[in-house]
């Protein structure tokens, strides 16, 4: 039995069945334009404000922000918002139907990441657009497309910390540390603000995470930011955050899932 | 002529034994049991039997005695088996194992030999749980979409999963519903659909939890009619409902938890 096209028959599912939902509520997809161009229109007139000798001109420090509020709606899409789903799967009954299948809970989860990821990067593209035709932001155009394969590799390098989050999900019923990780990585990986500007006691936390090339990578090719370092070696600390992580993520899913299996709490919440 | 008759009629028809018996043996290794501990005598072969629980125990910390106590049943194909007991005495927690969704404390089960975490894949392939209660569906997405998502779940061919899901429709009466919201069905009408993912699949062991939930006599006939179909096939129905429920389909077997084992229902 070629398992291959069940496989992905059953991603595919569980990506349509995530656009359905999100569709099944009409007005959704404008309302949250409508909320990220409200967001860019405050940061613009906040990067007014700025004329610190890094940035050079408010200009720049706009699209700084920019990029950074792009590559959030992603880190938010791949790290809080899958423990958020798995825990809403749990309540309702339906993630039973995903444990009791061939395909499984651990393969459901992982293609649970996918819609998600999609969405962020429309709703990113959305707040590109916002900001080039409302104020201006100049993107570049020979570059800008080398930045989806890295927002993907992006995504992979982020899924394993959220694969964490949902296997404590699946084994204490709740991901107790969600905001505050979020949090913490918005603030060492120099979402709003360079990480130059973080007392040097801390300034190693923006080294040990893939968020910080994802943001440097995304604003370089974006925007035309430069490297502190090569473009290459930042594509290899991704790519080796998520060689290295998404196995160890996958294994702590697993892991919990049998754990829960063992004490009988796998359909409680 | 009750709904109730209905079910004995056509269980009857293929000459099954009737409910209202006490029957004469169970399915074969379910003889002899043991007086004193209630166990099971030893299956000579795995060959045949569709599901083997061995000496299963369950304890949950809140209770002091085991939920399930050196439980054994074994489910041959083309045969109903009818559980029943008091709410609370951990039926669903046997329905659960056996379809592999919680892990005993200690025993074995096995699916056509197959263990339900070693084997995960190809158990589930063959095994279905309709558990108790209304969850499990999406408010707002519709039937058949539903039942395209369970069959891809399912590992159904894609060149057969619409065909699949048509027959579906027409076998659970959802063709009119086919295109409804779920959260603007009836009670009933989400159970049928919850009944027809069920039996999606042709699964070799259907295990139902209170499956008359909310159905009327025409869903009961409906349910009945798949059951008769899936044991005419060879499948193994496991059927659970609590003690003194009236309505009771035709079974080969009638067992009773009682105190975490399993007896031979009166």
């Amino acid at each position: 039995m070629n398992l291959f096209p069940r496989y992905a028959a059953a991603v595919a599912g569980v990506v349509q069945r995530d656009f359905a939902l999100f569709v099944s509520y009409r007005t959704v997809f404008f309302t949250q334009c409508l909320s990220l161009a409200f967001s860019v229109t405050l940061f613009y007139y906040l990067s007014r404000l700025v004329t610190i000798e890094s940035f050079g001109s408010p200009d720049r420090y706009f699209e700084f922000v920019l990029i950074g509020m792009v590559i959030l709606q992603a880190v938010t899409a791949t790290l809080a918002t899958l423990p958020g789903t798995v825990r809403q799967e749990l309540v309702a009954g339906t993630l039973e139907r995903l444990v009791l299948s061939p395909f499984g809970a651990v393969g459901g989860v992982l293609a649970m990441v996918i819609f998600p990821f999609i969405k962020a990067t429309i709703f990113g593209m959305v707040m590109i657009a916002v900001a080039m035709m409302a104020y201006g932001l100049e993107l570049q155009w020979p570059t800008a497309l080398l930045a989806f394969p890295v927002a993907a590799l992006g995504a992979l390098a982020f899924t394993p910390f959220s694969l964490l989050f949902t296997a404590a999900v699946f084994a204490f019923k709740q991901a107790p540390g969600t905001g505050f990780v979020l949090s913490a990585v918005t603030l060492v990986s120099g979402m709003y603000f360079p990480v130059e500007l973080l007392p040097g006691w801390i300034q190693w936390a923006s080294e040990v995470q893939p968020f910080t090339p994802s943001v440097d990578l995304m604003r370089h090719l974006l925007v035309g930011r430069e490297l502190d370092g090569s473009a290459w070696l930042e594509v290899a600390r991704l790519v080796g955050f998520g060689v290295v992580l998404l196995p160890v993520g996958v294994v702590a899913m697993w892991t919990a899932l049998r754990f829960a299996q063992r004490r009988g709490t796998v359909t409680e919440y | 002529m009750a709904p109730g008759d209905h079910h004995r009629l056509v269980r009857n028809g293929r000459g099954a034994r009737s409910v209202l018996e006490v029957p004469e043996s169970t399915p074969a290794t379910l003889e002899p049991l043991d007086s004193e501990t209630h166990r099971l005598a030893p299956a000579p072969a795995a060959m045949g039997n569709v599901l083997e629980l061995r000496a299963i125990t369950k304890r949950w910390p809140s209770l002091e005695h085991a939920v399930l106590d050196d439980v054994d049943l074994v489910l041959e194909p083309g045969t109903v088996t009818w559980m029943e007991g008091r709410n609370g005495i951990g039926k669903t927690t046997l329905m659960r194992i056996a379809a592999g969704l919680i892990h005993p404390d200690a025993g074995e089960v096995h699916l056509d030999g197959l263990h339900p975490a070693g084997d995960r894949r190809a158990y589930q392939m063959r095994s279905a749980l309709l558990s108790a209660g209304t969850g499990g569906l999406y408010a707002r997405l519709s039937v058949r979409w539903h039942l395209g998502w369970w069959a891809r779940l399912a590992f159904i061919e894609p060149r057969r999963r619409s065909a699949i899901v048509d027959a579906s429709l027409e076998r659970f009466d959802l063709v009119a519903l086919a295109s409804r919201r779920v959260d603007r069905m009836s009670m009933g009408q989400r159970q049928r659909l919850r009944l027809a993912g069920t039996f999606l699949h042709d699964p070799k062991l259907i295990l139902l939890d209170e499956p008359r939930n909310s159905l009327d006599a025409e869903g009961i006939a409906i349910l009945t009619a798949a059951v008769d179909a899936a044991t005419a096939r060879g499948a193994a129905v496991l059927w659970c409902s609590p003690t003194g429920e009236e309505e009771k389909i035709e079974s080969d077997c009638r067992l009773q938890l009682v105190r975490g084992k399993l007896v031979v229902s009166p």
